[in-house]
């Protein structure tokens, strides 16, 4: 009856359009008051144990490094170099597509920045050079979805923060799945467009975009080599990326000004306020279902009727694709993963491969309607009806979804950079 | 900050005048922590990781070459800045909303829906400030120093009910004009 009631209190709140922090602060105090001593400044004060860690540090620096980073012409500076060595594929400018996205996920953090940087760019120069519209739609849509799963990523460091799990084994289990994606889509990129004329690499060309856009190349090479070398942590690593965009965006491309750099961080201000009290009340409620078992209890409950690993897996991909469908990245990790995850451990799974299992399914949400961020911000930013972007994504989430079957199917392709073995 | 801009006049000036200060107040506080902990950070390992080698290299022994605390200082300021980004995402529509129920009460009920909408989350977080200010009272009373740097933790911590009863008033005055109420986000990632 209790748990009834509680689910009644977070429709309920849905329902009367409360922000997500209070449906957090909703459940917690519920619980607090049915389950626990009642004493509700004990939220508050799990906040702030759930605040009082320094691995979250790495979040501003990462959002205010990718904020530096993504403005300016980075994007342009990529798809030039990228684009002078696919020229002589089929296809070469969906594949320069394909991995400036890839490239620019490595730097950003964000699918939605990835997309808008990389396809208001390419749209328009695929579109004129005849590439299929639903085609350019789908390869940019689907490109912007590696921004969460190529590290450095902001749902990736949620996940960990909220689990538990190592965020540098997340990132370095990020790898393996973002170059399979990368590789498939770019793939089925050139086979797409295998009658689409090549053209001749052009050695001058490729210089001069090679001077353009080095400096941005190796910001991931420098962060991502720093973080799976083992010479940085998480923090250090986003403090290290964030300097070296800074002297790259004032000394070299000189494209930012005190006031750009007062409007960057006030953005990261306003993502950090909605943000971290979010995640310092989802921290808190963790900690209350913990001291309640509630994980504990799920896990007896599922293996009660589950019990196999894979059936259970089968269970959870539904549903997080169901999820990925209705609600944010975001909000489903902050809200499913405290609670999945110790699930998916006593059926065997480790926390940092469901962890990407889990943004897997989550980043094919950014294509599904009726919540598909993707779906919606290309929408507006290319100017196409919903209808039309909704069929132009369905053969890019057929291929994700093979793609995460594979990872399900052989976990090495993640865990291979986080253990060394397959 | 405001959704519209033409219906805004209908609230009095003097409070949108308030408004607009108390939301440049915070924008500069939030920018003032997020920059220290950048700086702060940055100087930290690049002093470690960069300066300590380079000496090493050189065979100067210069000592501890981060910051002393670099990461305990950058932690106040987060819980700073971030709190007083609640204001600043209740002032520009930024909090994450689900709006998967959004569909399930006529549409024509929309507006009166917002303004129930921010009495309630106006009123769910001045309880919530309540009993921030219990928290913060019982460290205060117990004199709780923050290990490292051994500060006193009480004066950071007020951030944390401070934040919840600037966007717990701010949003008791969209109830009050709901013309000052921010427009929301076309998305939210």
């Amino acid at each position: 009856m209790t748990t009834i009631l509680l689910i009644a209190l977070i429709v309920g709140l849905l329902v009367l359009r409360q922000p997500l922090l209070i449906v957090l602060l909703g459940a917690t105090a519920y619980v607090h008051m049915v389950w626990g001593r009642g004493q509700l400044d004990y939220i508050v004060e799990d906040m702030w144990v759930g605040l009082d860690k320094e691995l979250i540090l790495s979040i501003p620096l990462f959002i205010l490094c990718g904020n530096v980073m993504t403005r300016g012409s980075i994007a342009q500076r990529l798809i030039d170099l990228l684009a002078s060595v696919t020229r002589p594929l089929p296809g070469g400018m969906a594949v320069a597509c394909v991995l400036a996205c890839a490239v620019f996920s490595a730097i950003s953090g964000s699918s939605i920045v990835t997309m808008l940087a990389i396809g208001s760019v390419m749209f328009p120069a695929m579109r004129q050079a005849g590439y299929d519209i639903k085609f350019s739609l789908g390869a940019i849509m689907s490109g912007g979805t590696l921004g969460i799963i190529i590290p450095p990523s902001i749902p990736m460091i949620i996940y960990g923060l909220v689990t538990e799990t190592s965020i540098t084994d997340l990132f370095a289990a990020g790898f393996g799945p973002g170059f399979l994606l990368t590789l498939v889509l770019s793939l089925y990129s050139i086979w797409f467009n295998r009658r689409m004329p090549s053209q001749r690499f052009d050695p001058a060309e490729f210089v001069k975009a090679f001077r353009n856009g080095i400096w941005a190349v190796m910001m991931p090479v420098i962060m991502l080599g720093g973080i799976y070398s083992g010479w940085f942590t998480a923090t250090e690593a986003a403090a290290i990326a964030l300097a070296y965009a800074m002297i790259v965006e004032i000394f070299i491309h000189k494209e930012l000004k005190f006031i750009d750099f007062y409007k960057v961080v006030l953005e990261a201000s306003k993502l950090g306020g909605s943000l971290f009290p979010v995640l310092a009340v989802a921290l808190s409620l963790n900690i209350i279902l913990i001291e309640h078992q509630v994980p504990q209890n799920m896990v007896g409950f599922l293996q009660g009727y589950i019990s196999s690993p894979l059936a259970f897996m089968l269970v959870v991909n539904v549903l997080l694709l169901v999820v990925g469908c209705l609600m944010t990245t975001g909000e489903a990790i902050l809200v499913l993963a405290p609670l999945l995850a110790p699930v998916a451990a006593a059926y065997g799974y480790d926390k940092v491969l469901f962890g990407v299992i889990m943004i897997l399914n989550l980043e094919i949400g950014y294509l599904t309607p009726p919540v598909g961020l993707n779906l919606i911000v290309a929408m507006s930013a290319f100017k196409q009806p919903f209808g039309l972007l909704c069929r132009a994504a369905i053969p890019f989430i057929l291929l994700m979804l093979g793609c995460l079957i594979l990872v399900v199917w052989q976990p090495w392709i993640a865990m291979y950079m986080v253990t060394g073995t397959f | 900050m405001t959704g519209n801009g033409g219906a805004a006049a209908a609230a009095p000036s003097g409070a949108v005048r308030l408004l607009d200060v108390w939301h440049k107040a915070e924008c500069w506080l939030a920018v003032a922590c997020f920059s220290f902990i950048a700086v702060i950070l940055v100087l930290d390992v690049l002093g470690r990781e960069v300066l300590a080698p380079l000496l090493q290299l050189l065979s100067i022994d210069a000592g501890p070459t981060g910051i002393f605390g670099a990461q305990r200082y950058s932690l106040f300021a987060l819980v700073i800045g971030s709190f007083a980004g609640i204001g600043i995402a209740t002032a520009t529509g930024s909090h994450l909303v689900p709006r998967v129920a959004f569909g399930w009460v006529p549409a024509h009920w929309g507006p009166a829906m917002d303004r129930l909408a921010d009495v309630l989350t106006g009123l769910i977080l001045l309880a919530v400030t309540y009993f921030g200010f219990v928290f913060v009272e019982s460290t205060h009373a117990a004199q709780l120093r923050t290990p490292v740097i051994d500060w006193l933790l009480w004066p950071f911590q007020l951030a944390i009910p401070l934040g919840f009863l600037s966007a717990a008033l701010r949003y008791l005055v969209f109830a009050v004009w709901p013309s000052l109420r921010p427009k929301p986000p076309e998305f939210q990632e």
